[in-house]
């Protein structure tokens, strides 16, 4: 497994592609229990998440470029002290085992949803899938991002095509009047918008693996962008073809609303970039746990562990949740308090104390490792 | 099927074990049984219809709350 970054980079391109998969994937088929707390204003928590979000990057670039060639697993001891970085980094691999197999379970939850492959076994999709993207994991973070490269304009393209379709049947006046819900609910339906987006924190996994930081500090800018428009368009036609109604209660919205845009066949095209997404998003994900789990118990040789990793999670895959139902209520319930503390208090957290340790106090950071321009070469 | 799953893990261990024992890799040939177990125990529980405490349980029981009251406080 290529883990260790020296010659392994990408570039801000796939940078931006990744990261737009691994957010998007998730978030724009979730967007029911936004409209269903905010209503026809669910566009709004939506954009106030991207502006979050453009801090969380700032704070991952800026504990990156301290510990230049390391990830958050590994930077954590020299923040926290031994013990407690440690500790800290167990749960974000633990963290990592949830998401993973929680991204798992919600692409069966789909596939089976949405009518795909009813009549396969879970267990033969769910294999294949990790199959494929273990295959991934073990290639390395650059073939990952090249297969996407290969994928994710068109991916973008079949997206764009699908909106420009829905303005005809969109009734812009049910949008109005506009801030109705009030900022204190705005701000309850950002909950589980700032749970996806905040999926952004694996920055601190990933730019190590990109060309310089500064490139990735501005792919990750655009990717967020990016899919912040893609989660607003998706709310904002939503609300005006369905209503408010029917949205909140809709499951996979874009496959849901697939069938009221001419031509129907659009919705064959979203199944597809959807596999492809799935595979990207829990590709990326099992990489990242599997290099943090390798970071964590210092291994020279991370080989070893990508087959275990992987049967893990297709256990846990198959029996974290019952069934869908268990899915939607557990992820509605933990994920939001979850992500909170992995996502956003932790790296704040984290943030303050470099200050406070490396700015205002002038304590050394060199810690022995090298500087950005060597790491570089 | 149990016992294909013990083939399974049995093959994996024959494929993986002597290599890294061989070449001393202590700290990885301790990752590689701590997580193959991890992985045996759960999915022996999975097979025989056994309810095993897994991260969910964890994760529901300490952040649940956490969820509950983010939401009381902006309602």
């Amino acid at each position: 497994m290529k883990i260790h970054p020296g010659t392994n980079k990408i570039d801000g391109f796939t940078l931006t592609g990744l990261l737009i998969l691994l957010l998007a994937t998730t978030t724009l088929l979730f967007i029911a229990r936004v409209v269903d707390i905010v209503g026809h204003d669910g566009w709004m928590p939506v954009a106030l998440v991207t502006l979050s979000a453009a801090g969380l990057i700032y704070i991952m670039y800026y504990l990156g470029q301290l510990f230049p060639g390391q990830s958050l697993i590994e930077y954590l001891p020299l923040l926290l002290g031994k013990a407690a970085g440690k500790l800290v980094g167990l749960g974000y691999v633990l963290f990592l085992v949830y998401l993973t197999a929680s991204v798992i379970s919600e692409s069966i939850a789909l596939f089976l949803g949405t009518g795909i492959f009813t009549f396969t076994p879970i267990i033969v999709i769910i294999l294949l899938l990790v199959m494929a993207s273990s295959y991934g994991v073990a290639s390395g973070i650059v073939v990952i991002g090249r297969t996407l490269n290969i994928y994710w304009l068109g991916i973008m393209a079949v997206l764009i095509i699908y909106f420009i379709l829905a303005i005809s049947a969109m009734e812009l006046e049910a949008l109005l009047p506009v801030g109705e819900a009030g900022f204190k609910t705005i701000l309850k339906g950002s909950m589980i918008s700032h749970s996806y987006r905040g999926e952004l924190f694996l920055l601190a996994m990933l730019l190590p693996y990109c060309r310089s930081y500064r490139e990735g500090f501005i792919a990750a800018n655009i990717a967020n962008i990016i899919v912040g428009l893609l989660v607003i368009g998706t709310v904002v036609i939503s609300v005006t073809i369905l209503g408010v109604e029917t949205s909140s209660r809709t499951l996979y919205t874009p496959f849901f609303l697939a069938d009221f845009i001419k031509p129907v066949g659009i919705k064959i095209a979203l199944t597809a970039i959807w596999i492809i997404a799935f595979w990207a998003k829990i590709s990326l994900l099992q990489f990242c746990l599997t290099a943090g789990t390798s970071q964590l118990l210092e291994l020279k040789q991370s080989e070893v562990i990508i087959v275990p990793i992987a049967i893990i999670l297709v256990v846990f895959s198959l029996s974290f949740y019952d069934n869908a139902t268990d899915l939607f209520q557990s992820i509605a319930q933990t994920f939001p308090g979850t992500a909170l503390v992995f996502e956003w208090l932790i790296p704040g957290l984290l943030f303050v104390i470099a200050i406070i340790k490396y700015k205002l106090m002038g304590q050394d950071q060199s810690h022995g490792e090298l500087d950005e321009d060597n790491y570089r070469g | 099927m149990l016992y294909l799953l013990g083939l399974m893990f049995i093959a994996l261990m024959a494929w993986y074990l002597p290599g890294l024992i061989r070449r001393k890799m202590w700290r990885e040939t301790a990752a590689f049984s701590g997580l193959l177990l991890i992985a045996m125990v759960y999915s022996f529980g999975l097979l025989r219809g056994q309810r095993l405490p897994d991260l969910v349980d964890v994760l529901e029981m300490v952040f649940k709350p956490v969820t509950k009251y983010l939401e009381q406080l902006l309602t």
